[in-house]
């Protein structure tokens, strides 16, 4: 019996790794013959432009082209712009891998040794940069007749480094300088030539002082809900965008006596740093039905996103500045919430990268709209303490047990020195069943909106619930692939699947 | 037993959780004050920045120009005071240096050093002249651009002085212009006469090398042309040539070798023949065939959109005054010839002679084209072509028609 036991076993093994060797081999040869069929092009060595995916988008607006060589045309202006752009990535990707790669082609001979030189430098001291610049204003001195140099003023460029040795961070710094450059045509390359430190001049230009206060003062009124539509949820912008469906739900909306929603816009969904024209089409239409049903719009930008890196900080920059500037006038706009709970982030990205990245993007959004506070949806309401002085109001969410909400928030106001404190998401599923024997039921739920409200009520709280529908699809981004947290998710609404009210909404709607 | 068991659970339990908080550390700041008072430095000085502090701990150094940061350690501590050499490329660079320094991340005291270019060593030049081309006249120019910095590579100050010389045949010009925004330019003008100019400049007693435009000619002006050939007999053989006098531009200059000249021919039936040349030290030459029947031709040549000739005939004479036709073997065969030239000499070949078949009620029905090989040529028009009957011949050859009403007969 053991014997043959053993034989069998053997010829098994024996079988198997015939097959293992065999597939090994098949791979094997298929890659070598892939490996060989690829390699450079040959029109490379025409040195023609190649496409570049973007990047690096600082906000860079030329002040004047108007010099005494040659006139400027469109197209070398673009192509300046363009590599010049390119040289201060290159220059940001040299200092944080150490690396000469891609210097040379941006940078004459002469300029990129000092770059060589500093790398060199911080390889021996084992320093490391992440850099980025935010905003750059060239001015044209000089453009000579052939169209092979460029000399310009880069007023005002407003730069952000972290300085790390080894993995440790040294220091972070924002300091705005301005440069003066000079450029030359090699090789179809714009190279920086000479790079000189100037004197910035003293900003005289007058902001507008920010004019948030009609706004903040309806936020003490404010009771809404997380909007999604019941058939597309975390896909409001998506291919099943109706806008009478949507102007229907706000009906609803309006009819629970609510008189402001919460929406979300998707980083990638909406183009990323080339914002589609069309869905910023779709958010007027919503913007303009809430506006005729007088319902004010919380916008929460950047959902699903998760990066922060200082790296492509300019890329999330042009992605809210053509959203803030092509909304900012609309009546219906309550203010921004820059990002959805971003706290829950901190861990896997790392805390201070998190917040770097919201408090440069408050600076910018109060600087692209004047007129709307601005705001983050933080997790809980201990989170709700990070950044509370460049908010203009305080949102946080609330799911854990009820009966310590009060002390919670409480906890909260104390800390937080006369800035509306807005409970912006909470909520409880009523699901029942084989993924939750024991969890609350629509009567349960019910129960909980009609205690939340008599808690608000006495204490002036301003809310948002979750959410207005039950959902019959929660996508796995949302709260990843486990059924029974899918299940919970899909049940948060006041009206369920079928479209009925559930017990709940009568909680609501009564005040 | 149970206690291994339990102490090994407890084990993995500890090392699953998570990290531990970091703990505040409070940091006692040492008191530190700058030693070193002097800002302004020149470009490749030794820079050293001292400074004593109250304490000696791990100080750094940020040190911040155009190129980009670095951070240094201490070169030397002695007691309280502490030493950082400037690194070379930070020394080196001319403008602004800014330094912080730093305790466990911590900024204690920051200045800013000014670095000066240096004007006492050697000056580097840079110069550019383009375009590298112009044309006669008074409207291109080419610039010559000069950088010039100093022995580290630093763009000089505003406002030096740097001196261009330039020579066009037995001119040399030199002045004086200044640098602004690093450079300094020129634009050399175009000169009327074509020829080179040279540029060189001078900053600081370095001179840059030789740079070179050419001036090229100027777009031609209208010009006169001829035309010539051994006799003016239409025989379809002869060249017939036209030339041009000099061509030349506005100033007097020769256009450019190579500038290509159409000749448009007219003839008398309105009908219009190019031929092309390309100049030569100014002149054009431009060939074509005589035609094998008595013409006249006008001719005018143009440079496109720049300028024209004036307008010359040419008449040609019939080179051959009559030629027989015999018909034989049923009439199909029909020899054209032999024709002869105006000296009773035998045509080259290639004279085109074409038949035009009609039928008794002068029909049209066929053309038939050949052309003659040793001064005649023959036409056979089979039966299966034409079927017996009563034809009428058209003959035309070298400007001179026969007509011939015949009967087919045989094959």
């Amino acid at each position: 019996m053991a014997i043959k036991l053993n034989k069998t076993l053997y010829r098994t093994i024996l079988i198997l790794t015939f097959i293992a060797v065999n597939a090994l081999i098949i791979s094997g040869i298929g890659s070598a013959l892939a490996f060989m069929n690829t390699g450079a092009d040959r029109t490379s060595m025409l040195h023609l432009e190649v496409p570049m995916e973007d990047v690096y988008k600082p906000n860079l607006t030329w002040i004047d082209t108007i010099n005494p060589g040659r006139p400027m045309e469109k197209q070398a202006l673009g192509e300046i712009t363009n590599d010049y752009m390119n040289a201060w990535h290159v220059r940001n990707i040299a200092y944080k891998k150490n690396d000469r790669y891609g210097v040379e082609d941006f940078y004459t001979d002469s300029a990129r040794v000092r770059l060589y030189e500093n790398i060199d430098l911080n390889i021996a001291n084992n320093n490391w940069y992440k850099r980025t610049t935010l905003n750059h204003n060239p001015d044209l001195d000089f453009y000579s007749a052939d169209g092979t140099m460029v000399v310009f003023k880069d007023y005002g460029v407003e730069e952000y480094q972290e300085i790390y040795e080894k993995e440790t961070l040294i220091l972070r710094e924002r300091d705005t300088t301005s440069y003066q450059v000079m450029m030359l045509l090699e090789d179809g390359f714009w190279r920086i030539r000479h790079l000189k430190e100037i004197p910035t001049p003293k900003d005289t230009s007058k902001v507008k002082p920010r004019k948030v206060k009609d706004q903040l003062a309806k936020i003490k009124d404010l009771r809404g809900l997380n909007y999604y539509p019941k058939d597309s949820p975390w896909d409001t912008f998506g291919k099943k965008f109706n806008d009478t469906i949507i102007n229907n739900d706000f009906k609803i909306v309006t009819k629970m006596g609510l008189n402001t929603i919460r929406i979300f816009i998707q980083y990638e969904d909406f183009g990323k740093n080339k914002v589609e024209p069309k869905k910023l089409e779709l958010l007027k239409k919503l913007l303009d039905k809430a506006s005729t049903n007088n319902i004010d719009v919380l916008i929460t930008l950047f959902d699903f996103y998760g990066d922060y890196d200082v790296s492509n900080w300019t890329l999330t920059h042009r992605h809210a500045e053509t959203i803030v500037k092509a909304i900012k006038d609309h009546p219906a706009l309550l203010g921004w919430d820059i990002k959805n709970e971003p706290d829950l982030d901190f861990e896997s990205r790392g805390k201070q990268r998190v917040l770097d990245w919201l408090e440069q993007m408050l600076i910018n959004i109060k600087k692209w709209d004047r007129n709307h506070p601005v705001t983050i949806g933080w997790s809980s309401p201990e989170a709700a303490l990070e950044l509370s002085n460049e908010v203009d109001f305080i949102s946080y969410h609330y799911y854990r047990n009820i009966a310590n909400f009060l002390l919670a928030h409480n906890k909260l106001v104390e800390n937080i020195e006369n800035k509306p404190i807005v409970l912006q998401e909470y909520g409880v599923s009523s699901y029942k069943g084989l993924w939750k024997p024991f969890g609350d039921n629509e009567e349960d739920q019910a129960e909980f909106h009609k205690l939340t409200q008599e808690i608000f009520s006495e204490n002036n709280i301003p809310f948002m619930f979750w959410t207005l529908y039950d959902f019959n699809k929660v996508p796995k981004e949302v709260v990843g692939r486990l059924p029974w947290r899918k299940k919970l998710q899909e049940h948060y609404g006041f009206i369920d699947k079928k479209g009925n009210e559930k017990p709940a909404f009568k909680y609501i709607s009564k005040q | 037993m149970r206690y291994i068991l339990i102490s090994f659970i407890s084990f993995l339990l500890f090392s699953c959780s998570s990290k531990e908080k970091q703990q505040i550390i409070t940091v006692e700041h040492p008191l530190v004050t700058i030693e070193s008072k002097k800002t302004e430095y020149i470009a490749g000085d030794h820079i050293k920045l001292v400074f004593k502090t109250s304490k000696v701990v791990d100080l750094k150094l940020q040190l911040k120009n155009a190129y980009g940061n670095v951070l240094i350690n201490p070169t030397e501590i002695n007691g309280a005071l502490i030493n950082f050499n400037i690194p070379k490329n930070y020394s080196r660079l001319a403008g602004p240096c800014h330094w912080k320094l730093l305790h466990t991340g911590n900024t204690l005291l920051n200045g800013t050093v000014s670095i000066a270019t240096n004007k006492t060593e050697m000056t580097h030049l840079e110069s550019y002249f383009g375009p590298r081309s112009v044309t006669a006249g008074y409207n291109d120019y080419s610039m010559l651009t000069i950088a010039p910095t100093d022995v580290y590579d630093n763009p000089l100050d505003n406002d030096t002085p740097v001196t261009i010389k330039y020579q066009f045949l037995e001119n040399i010009s030199d002045l004086q212009v200044t640098t602004e925004n690093f450079i300094a330019w020129y634009n050399v003008r175009s000169t009327t006469k074509s020829g080179r100019i040279l540029v060189t400049s001078e900053c600081n007693g370095t001179t840059s090398k030789e740079l070179t435009t050419i001036v090229f000619p100027s777009n031609a002006t209208n010009f006169n042309i001829s035309a010539s050939s051994a006799h003016n007999y239409a025989d379809g053989n002869q060249i017939l040539t036209f030339k041009s006098d000099i061509i030349r531009d506005e100033f007097g200059n020769m256009v450019s070798d190579g500038t290509l000249v159409t000749f448009v021919i007219k003839n008398e039936k309105g009908a219009h023949l190019y031929t092309v040349g390309t100049t030569l030290n100014g002149i054009v030459e431009a060939r074509t065939l005589h035609p094998d029947y008595p013409a006249k031709w006008e001719v005018q040549a143009f440079i496109t959109g720049a300028a024209q000739s004036n307008l010359t005939n040419f008449n040609f004479q019939s080179a051959i005054k009559d030629y027989p036709v015999t018909f034989s073997k049923g009439n199909r065969h029909i020899e054209i010839g032999s024709f002869e030239s105006f000296m009773n000499q035998l045509v080259p070949d290639g004279i085109l002679v074409q038949l035009d078949i009609y039928n008794k009620d002068l029909k049209f029905i066929e053309t038939k084209k050949t052309t003659t090989k040793n001064g005649s040529s023959t036409i056979y028009l089979g039966a299966y072509f034409l079927p017996n009957g009563t034809y009428t011949f058209k003959i035309k050859a070298a400007g001179i028609t026969k007509e011939y009403t015949k009967k087919l007969h045989g094959n």
